[in-house]
């Protein structure tokens, strides 16, 4: 029973009560946002391992702006003073480079030019030092459900920026379904604020409780992403991001961008990786 | 630096070098009726032209010659008294002024400019009173956004924003304690029982030296004593809360003055809880749920007189806040949630006073101040399987898992502080006062300490837990300080007054100087009085908003809690005029406001542990400023009394590393803000109050385009310049009816009735994005929009109170 029989002094408060909370009123409003207008956005990445991966796409109006394809697009790619004038190109895809290994000492620089757009310029960024794991190990009992990895690795003087990806495997294949070739916000980020020049040694803890009903191999592999500033920048900014996205009335955090014309980011790491099996 | 210092022992010394011998004037003014003293009234010497004020105990010194003596005592709200007598000697007076009639109130408020108080604003209880408010529940804090500089935060919250300064840098102290929180019922009931309340004195700028600690303002609430005469009490029942006060003497010498405040919200919900938690009542498979919130407060205080040269004083608050709802459903405790949060805050003082010689009166203090929060829930989730492990898998074959689950997350934050401090207020010749004193505060931080467990039954116990312990933090504050304040000439008088500020955490110190002055000017043929003031404020605690949990709370860190998170100091200017025009008075002043290493949280430290990082997310070193201008005109006699208030004001940010270094506003910062009140007395026993309030809406950051999915990240904002959006217009009116009848000499009741935002404006609480959808006749989505959506709070509110008093 919702309602129960209530004496006359519980009645007066119950509606009082009511009355208070029904005050609450919601509606759907028409809130002017302003658009500052249509804007190139460029995101990739750069490393010795995997090339030039790179995505192209254009800004919409806050609300329900229609999201519309990039048309003629063409990258223009500098290599220290060398220009490479890429094809014309239609539609937004992810694009890499095969077979392309830029070098280590070398200063590189992306811009976007398509259709209805500024042009979009990427500041200029150079390769960052590989950072070599050193060691991996499990520590935790065989038929634990929680596997805690440690692993290490030499910390070079310099500003040094990282992510950390672990990946499982199904049979012979990756299972981790946000396992991806390049670094991305989802991975463990980190700097070396606390440990620059030393020797890091870290542990990462794994629950395969939560993925108990695959066919899981009875191994792991450890990516280390070395990042340059950009990158790191741009992927802790979207993580940070995804705690307050849809929260517009809060301080924003705002995703960094080394591009001019247009967002986006152009940054580059090196990669190291090991497996190790339990 | 040096050369202010300088000037300042110049002044000090000379004020020794010109004592001169004389007689002493010393006294103490109270009120007729209950005989409690009374802070800050004014005697005037019309024959030799000399004011001085009664101090925070009603006390007053007033060196002179020998000779006739015409003194005038007047206090707001009472009728003046005239004490015509020739002094020989050190003359001891006891005055009593009786409460004024309303109607009579001319006289009394032409003196008002005899003695021109600093940058001190006082807000008169009767005022406080009559200001409408939510639920009938009469509130200082939105009493308080009625003047001038002062603004509301936010609908429903018990904080205010002096001069473009945020909620955290004003300094809230009840007899001598610092009060962390101010809000019952999530901010909605301000902590402050009004009639436990005598006198509220509120600084914006000008502030005297014995104050510190923070920015922007200085709120300092004396309760009442209690009547020396007969026991006196009331009782007010509104329709959330409920409250009671009692007052008397206690033999002789001593009187206490108590007050308890209760809200009644869960009542109807009462025994729910157990209901829906217990096994054996709830049946299986209903669903049950339950919410209930309720406070209560008590003010205790207690006064002990040996003599008129000596008394002490006792003072004590605990006020509680307990939220509790719980949900269930399936089989009992198999499935269910329950939540507590429980909000403590508790001050307790004790002040004491002593006339060491004829014009020596000193003072002593010791408080401690708590305010905790503790926010508990947990869940229970029951799957009961069992399954073969699939085939292939490292498990062992034997594996077979029951799933069960159980999350208990708690968390408990608080801070808390002792401090001590003295004082001597030196009297050595005419028109002068000299303060001098010292005070110290130790902080006490537990930030947050929070424990979140889950627990998983598998086939094999699994047990998983986290445990942050907490992390406690020290620190101690140190204050040593000298106020002068000099009647330099007839129509010119100055207060200066110097502070040193030490401040330790974690083997960091901050040293700091806080030079204050102020000085008016009374404009020669009554053209009004001008006044100057300029000052310098420490504060050194940040507050860091901690979100996650049922409610937003502040949680303290100390200045050195990290290296580069310094102390925060603010220098502010102003300039006054200020004018009798009978029956109205007018003011109007211009400040500027400059605010040196600020703190800035970003929103995602809400979880405030390990894993938010939160040492990292704190921008520092950031500056601020506003300036702005302010009117007020008063008319406090006759029938109809009210006043305007209206501020222009502008206040912004910079930081490094936000909004690319580039300038933005602050989230508080409002061009217009407007009120204007009104009380009409439609018979002796009747009377209406109105209260209208403008503002300019909250600031908000204002997306200007957004960002597609793409491989490297889902769609994202892009937002333009920070706090560059801003909500519409504010506007409201409240309308009160107070109705009171006298029964006997001692014994009245009477009634209110308010209105709480009269016309149905709809204000915007909070807006936000949400999804809508278009369906079509196969029942699939045709069209996904996303809207703005505006959440209102009490788009008309009326409310009812009675009450006896006897």
């Amino acid at each position: 029973m919702l309602f129960e029989p209530m004496n006359p002094f519980k009645q007066i408060i119950f509606g009082t009560f009511c009355l208070l909370t029904s005050c609450q009123t919601i509606e759907t409003v028409d809130f002017p946002l302003p658009y500052e207008g249509r804007k190139g956005v460029l995101t990739g990445f750069l490393s010795a391992e995997h090339g030039l991966i790179v995505h192209v796409g254009a800004t919409r109006p806050p609300l329900n702006g229609k999201e519309d394809t990039l048309k003629n697009i063409q990258f223009v790619f500098k290599e220290g003073e060398q220009k490479l004038i890429s094809p014309t190109y239609q539609g937004e895809k992810l694009w890499q480079t095969i077979g392309f290994r830029p070098k280590p000492a070398e200063k590189y620089q992306l811009t976007l030019i398509a259709d209805g757009i500024s042009s979009v310029t990427s500041a200029t960024v150079q390769l960052p030092q590989r950072v070599e794991l050193t060691q991996v190990k499990v520590l935790s009992a065989t038929d634990s459900l929680v596997k805690t990895l440690n692993y290490r690795f030499q910390d070079p003087v310099e500003d040094n920026f990282y992510a950390l990806q672990v990946l499982q495997y199904y049979q012979d294949s990756l299972l981790t379904e946000s396992a991806t070739i390049y670094p991305s916000a989802y991975h463990l980020l980190f700097d070396d604020k606390n440990s620059a020049g030393q020797f890091v040694q870290q542990n990462y803890r794994v629950d395969l409780a939560y993925s108990k009903g695959y066919k899981l191999a009875n191994r792991f592999k450890i990516q280390l992403f070395s990042l340059n500033k950009f990158a790191y920048s741009f992927l802790k900014s979207l993580s940070d991001a995804s705690f307050v996205e849809g929260e517009i009335f809060i301080e924003p955090v705002k995703i960094f961008s080394n591009m001019t014309g247009g967002y986006g980011c152009l940054g580059t790491y090196a990669v190291s990786e090991m497996e190790v099996r339990f | 630096m040096l050369k202010k210092q300088l000037l300042f022992c110049i002044i000090l010394c000379s004020n020794w070098l010109c004592a001169q011998s004389g007689i002493v004037l010393q006294g103490i003014v109270q009120a007729q009726n209950g005989l409690e003293p009374l802070i800050g009234a004014i005697i005037y010497d019309s024959l030799n032209q000399k004011t001085t004020l009664t101090n925070e105990y009603g006390h007053f010194t007033l060196p002179t010659e020998v000779g006739w003596k015409q003194l005038k005592i007047t206090y707001l709200g009472y009728e003046p008294l005239y004490v015509l007598f020739q002094a020989q000697a050190d003359t001891f007076l006891k005055c009593s002024l009786r409460e004024a009639n309303e109607l009579k109130m001319v006289e009394i408020q032409s003196n008002h400019f005899e003695k021109v108080t600093g940058g001190r604003l006082e807000l008169p209880i009767a005022q406080l009173n009559a200001v409408p408010s939510i639920g009938g529940e009469k509130d200082l804090i939105k009493a308080l956004t009625i003047l001038p500089g002062v603004a509301a935060g936010e609908e429903g919250s018990a904080s205010i924003l002096v001069r473009g300064g945020s909620s955290d840098q004003n300094l809230f102290i009840i007899d001598g304690a610092q009060v962390y929180n101010t809000g019952h019922l999530f901010g909605f009931v301000s902590l402050f029982n009004a009639d436990a309340i005598k006198k509220v004195d509120l600084y914006k700028n000008a502030f005297p030296a014995r104050y510190g600690g923070r920015l922007s303002s200085i709120l300092d609430v004396h309760c009442k004593e209690g009547s020396k005469e007969r026991i006196q009490g009331k009782f007010d029942l509104g329709l959330i809360n409920s409250k009671m006060s009692l007052e008397g003497p206690i033999g002789p010498k001593s009187t206490f003055s108590a007050a308890v405040r209760t809200a009644y919200l869960d009542l109807f919900s009462l025994g729910k809880e157990k209901k829906v938690l217990t096994p054996g009542i709830r049946d299986v498979g209903e669903n049950q749920s339950f919410m209930g919130y309720t406070f209560a407060d008590a003010n205790f205080k207690i006064a002990h007189a040996w003599n008129e040269q000596n008394k002490i004083f006792i003072n004590f608050y605990l006020g509680k806040d307990l939220y509790r709802s719980a949900t269930a459903h399936g089989p009992i405790g198999e499935n269910n949630n329950t939540t507590h949060y429980i909000l403590t805050n508790l001050t307790a003082s004790s002040r004491a006073y002593h006339r060491l010689h004829k014009n020596v009166f000193a003072q002593w203090y010791t408080a401690y101040s708590q305010n905790r929060h503790q926010f508990n829930t947990l869940t229970k989730e029951y799957q009961v399987t069992e399954t073969a492990p699939p085939a292939g898998t490292w498990l062992p074959p034997s594996y077979q898992f029951k799933l069960a689950m159980e999350s208990d997350y708690s968390s408990v934050g608080s801070s808390q502080n002792m401090s001590a401090g003295a004082r001597v207020d030196l009297t050595p010749y005419q028109q002068a006062v000299t303060r001098i004193g010292i005070d110290a505060i130790h902080h006490f931080y537990a930030p947050n300490q929070y424990r979140f467990q889950v627990q998983g039954w598998f086939d094999s116990t699994l047990n998983s837990s986290l445990y942050s312990p907490t992390q406690r933090l020290q620190a101690t504050e140190l204050g040593v300080y000298c106020e002068q304040e000099i009647q330099l000439s007839k129509s010119v008088e100055a207060h200066i007054g110097l502070r040193l500020s030490h401040f330790r955490a974690l083997s960091r110190h901050y040293t700091n100087l806080e030079p204050r002055y102020w000085m008016s000017y009374r404009l020669p043929h009554t053209s009004g009085v001008l006044s100057l003031s300029v000052a310098k404020m420490q504060q050194y605690q940040h507050a860091l908003i901690k979100g996650g949990e049922l409610v937003d709370r502040v949680v303290w860190m100390p200045s050195g809690a990290l290296e580069r998170l310094v102390p925060q100091s603010a220098w502010q200017y102003a300039i006054g005029w200020r004018k009798s025009l009978k029956p109205i008075e007018i003011s109007v002043e211009l400040f500027y406001k400059k605010l040196h290493n600020m703190s800035w949280f970003s929103p995602e430290i809400r979880g405030l542990n390990p894993y938010n990082d939160w040492q990292n997310r704190i921008f520092t070193e950031g500056q601020g400023w506003s300036y702005g201008l302010e009117w007020l005109v008063l008319r406090k006699v006759g029938r109809l009394q009210g006043s305007f208030a209206y501020t222009w004001s502008r206040s912004d940010r910079q930081f490094a590393h936000l909004n690319n270094g580039q300038p933005f506003p602050f989230l508080y910062d409002r061009r217009h803000n407007a009120t204007l009140t009104a009380r009409y007395e439609l018979s002796p026993r009747l009377k209406i109050n109105a209260l209208w309030t403008l503002a300019n809406g909250k600031r908000y950051n204002l997306p200007v385009a957004r960002v597609g999915n793409s491989p490297f990240q889902e769609s994202y904002s892009v937002y333009g310049s920070i706090n560059s959006g801003q909500y519409p217009l504010y506007h409201r009116l409240d309308l009160s009816l107070n109705w009171e009848c006298s029964l006997s000499k001692h014994r009245f009741w009477g009634w209110s009735a308010n209105l709480y935002n009269a016309y149905f404006r709809k204000n915007v609480y909070y807006m936000y994005i949400a999804q809508t959808y278009e369906y079509d006749n196969q029942g699939q989505i045709a069209v996904q929009k996303e809207v703005m959506r505006q959440v209102s709070l009490f788009p008309i509110l009326p409310s009812f109170n009675i009450f006896y008093a006897f």
